[in-house]
């Protein structure tokens, strides 16, 4: 799904917040946004669902979908401090 | 015993929270990184959180001071890290003139007294031996009355902290002190999950609608996936980067407990850029759109692996806290 469809930003917003309910209570899960794909290498990169989490190797037990509504759903590494 | 980056990136990030939560106290001197004591002798095959005190209390006589409020007990550990506890007093090597009126040089600005306030200097609560980002100037959308904008955990910074608590300026880990008071905590969005706070300026300095080295906010606006950012802040000074999500909902860690902060905003280094986007010390800074100088988020984390900014939406940060920004149209 392109972000330029009209129905994207309900659609991402719905599935982050499944996402949050789902697997932000996980000690590894630091932070669930919408943002630019990490796969998408292309000029016009498309927006996904991210899971990022505190180390990458605990992302597969996770059991994360693959994507939602059509929006895919990444993984990122990243662990957040107060600054 | 060479540490990779990331070893020392957590290293300083144990460290920079020993110092918030323990340097206030009387009987610490001095927190540091290095090897522990046993017997008398550094042990070199071993690492640890050094806290230097004045007395090394135990036992009953460590109970009572604690009960009595002189001192805290120190954990075993900090983030994965053994601590130590030695003793160690330490005097200064330098003097300065005159005398009572005694601070440390600051050659940053940002970390020194500014008799006009704006955003991107130094300030902290009056207990904590810290320092974070005066954001900038917002107004009270009922009463009128100016406040400083900046983070639940640079002017609260305490679970058990009530309204009405001093905001120093410069921090207080920049040599502020009570003749620095410039503000008082009136209400926070942490219960709205947002680590944001107001204080009411208590008109001993003025406050202006300024950036340090950048300007005027000249409004609010939402932050949208690829917009080119930019802040003034404390630690980092003016940084740029580039928003790479929004609508986020993160985990983060505030001491004893673990908080959901809601509508965060990722912000990278530009591409092509090998920016720095922000260290401990910028929590509080606008983020404000390149172009426009709308702000459109208020920094309060960050991560070096990879270089990250956190922000959250400034529109909702305002709302919450029933707030507008001064700015200039």
């Amino acid at each position: 799904m392109s972000s330029d469809d009209p129905h994207f930003w309900e659609k991402a917003l719905r599935a982050r917040d499944q996402l949050a309910a789902q697997f932000l209570g996980h000690p590894d899960v630091s932070l669930i946004d919408i943002g630019l794909d990490p796969e998408d290498h292309t000029s016009a990169q498309r927006n996904a669902l991210r899971v990022h989490v505190r180390r990458l190797e605990t992302a597969k037990s996770l059991g994360l979908p693959g994507e939602i509504d059509g929006i895919p759903v990444r993984v990122l590494e990243g662990d957040y401090h107060p600054d | 015993m060479n540490d990779d980056a990331k070893t020392l990136s957590r290293i300083r990030m144990a460290l920079d929270k020993a110092v918030g939560r323990y340097l206030s106290d009387p009987n610490i001197n001095l927190i540091d990184f290095g090897y522990p004591e046993c017997d008398g002798q550094l042990v070199e095959s071993k690492r640890a959180i050094c806290f230097h005190v004045s007395q090394k209390l135990s036992g009953l006589r460590l109970e009572t001071a604690v009960a009595a409020g002189q001192t805290q007990e120190i954990p075993p550990s900090i983030d994965g890290f053994s601590t130590d506890v030695r003793e160690g007093r330490f005097r200064l090597s330098l003097q300065q003139w005159p005398w009572w009126n005694w601070r440390l040089p600051q050659s940053d600005p940002r970390a020194a007294r500014q008799e006009v306030l704006r955003g991107g200097i130094s300030i902290s609560d009056e207990y904590h031996n810290s320092y974070g980002t005066l954001g900038g100037l917002v107004r009270d959308r009922i009463s009128g009355v100016e406040m400083i904008l900046s983070n639940w955990h640079v002017l609260v910074a305490d679970w058990n902290a009530r309204a009405g608590q001093r905001i120093y300026q410069p921090g207080r880990l920049d040599g502020g002190t009570g003749a620095d008071a410039v503000a008082t905590l009136t209400r926070d969005a942490m219960p709205v999950n947002l680590d944001a706070a107001v204080a009411a300026l208590n008109r001993s300095r003025r406050l202006i609608n300024d950036q340090y080295d950048l300007g005027s906010v000249r409004g609010v606006a939402q932050p949208t996936v690829g917009m080119s950012v930019v802040k003034s802040g404390r630690r980092t000074s003016v940084t740029y980067g580039r928003v790479e999500a929004i609508e986020g909902a993160a985990q983060i860690n505030y001491g004893p407990v673990d908080r959901v902060i809601r509508k965060v905003v990722r912000i990278l280094p530009r591409v092509g850029f090998q920016d720095q986007v922000s260290e401990p010390g910028d929590s509080g800074s606008f983020w404000l759109n390149t172009g426009t100088r709308q702000a459109v988020g208020l920094h309060f984390a960050g991560a070096n692996f990879p270089e990250t900014a956190v922000a959250m939406d400034m529109q909702t940060v305002i709302n919450a806290l029933n707030v507008d920004l001064v700015f200039v149209a």
